[in-house]
């Protein structure tokens, strides 16, 4: 693998003779995003977990990736659809048998050592998101353009919540609305016969969640909050 | 005898270590049961259920005074509707005078 970055890096090279005229195209690509999720009532959840005795830990940092297809309409309009999923989790960890752990990772001189923790109550909140943006080019030149939009978000969320005995589920979906900054390049850097071009987003997204199941009665999932993405795509 | 403790404890310690010996923060319940709580003051007591989406299933008690020290009440793992509650996670909070004052949690499984 490493090999094979390297090779790709060497091939690499940007095109040669920059285009100041506009060409519309498409490009394809994978982002990685990273985004902080309003979470309140699992903030509230957490929070009555730890009241009842548990240290019960949930992350604040989302992190998820999609597939992404970005589209030139005109020398001033973008387009992008993408497919995404995230996830945020959370739980109590419970350590156990420590010393009896150093002492066998010592008599095995560390060829073996026991489990020493065990997650013994573990949420799980999932999100596939379908989004589309219709984006204006603020200021476009050879190397990069900058462009901002916005567009409706459909979310499709799950949360598992599993403890020693026991695992709860429900799941829901709704629309919401999702706007941001881009930052795209627009020279192409060929790295081997592939036309590479990176691409960095952030903004905010507005997207809750109702769970539907009966027992959840209206427990909404808000996945709201500002993101941040960075895509690699390929230039078609 | 040195030499095969030598081989004989990385052995039983290898096996032990993957026993759970944990006892878990909350009580694991399968049927009715009985809990206490303690009241700091004298004042308005309310204890309800919460499931794990933070609903009230089930109040035991409501706007009922009680005197400081130490009280007790049970639960039949029924909601409201007199309906065994789904497996899951539980909480009941002990509310004085509009405060929670405590959170119980149970894991009720058949």
């Amino acid at each position: 693998m490493t090999l094979l970055m390297l090779l790709l890096c060497t091939v690499g090279q940007p095109s040669i003779g920059g285009n100041d005229s506009f060409s519309p195209g498409f490009r394809i690509g994978f982002s990685f995003m990273t985004y902080l999720p309003s979470m309140q009532n699992e903030k509230d959840f957490a929070d009555m977990n730890t009241a009842a005795g548990l240290d019960f830990e949930l992350g604040n940092i989302g992190w998820g990736g999609s597939i992404e297809l970005l589209g030139d309409l005109s020398e001033k309009f973008r387009i992008r659809g993408s497919v995404g999923g995230s996830n945020i989790s959370g739980g109590y960890v419970e350590g156990y048998n420590t010393l009896q752990n150093a002492i066998l990772v010592f008599f095995t001189l560390g060829l073996f050592s026991g489990s020493s923790e065990e997650d013994v109550i573990r949420l799980e909140d999932h999100a596939v998101t379908i989004e589309t943006q219709a984006y204006y080019v603020l200021t476009r030149s050879s190397g990069i353009s900058i462009s901002a939009g916005a567009g409706p978000i459909y979310t499709f969320a799950s949360r598992k919540l599993n403890s020693p005995n026991t695992s709860t589920s429900g799941s829901g979906s709704g629309l919401g609305f999702v706007a941001s900054f881009r930052l795209d390049q627009e020279s192409i850097m060929n790295l081997g016969c592939l036309p590479l071009m990176f691409g960095l987003e952030g903004g905010y997204r507005m997207n809750s969640v109702t769970i539907d199941d009966e027992e959840a009665d209206d427990y909404e999932l808000d996945f709201s909050g500002p993101f941040w993405k960075f895509g690699s795509y390929i230039g078609l | 005898m040195g030499k095969i403790l030598m081989f004989l404890l990385p052995a039983l310690l290898i096996i032990s270590a993957g026993c759970d010996d944990s006892t878990y923060p909350f009580d694991q319940v399968t049927e009715e049961f009985t809990f206490t709580y303690d009241l700091p003051n004298d004042g308005i007591v309310d204890l309800i259920v919460l499931n794990s989406y933070m609903n009230n299933v089930r109040t035991l008690l409501a706007d009922s005074t009680q005197s400081s020290g130490s009280h007790s009440s049970s639960w039949n793992l029924e909601d409201e509707n007199g309906v065994r509650v789904p497996d899951g996670l539980y909480y009941i909070r002990i509310i004085l005078d509009d405060d929670v004052i405590e959170t119980k949690m149970y894991e009720v499984h058949k």
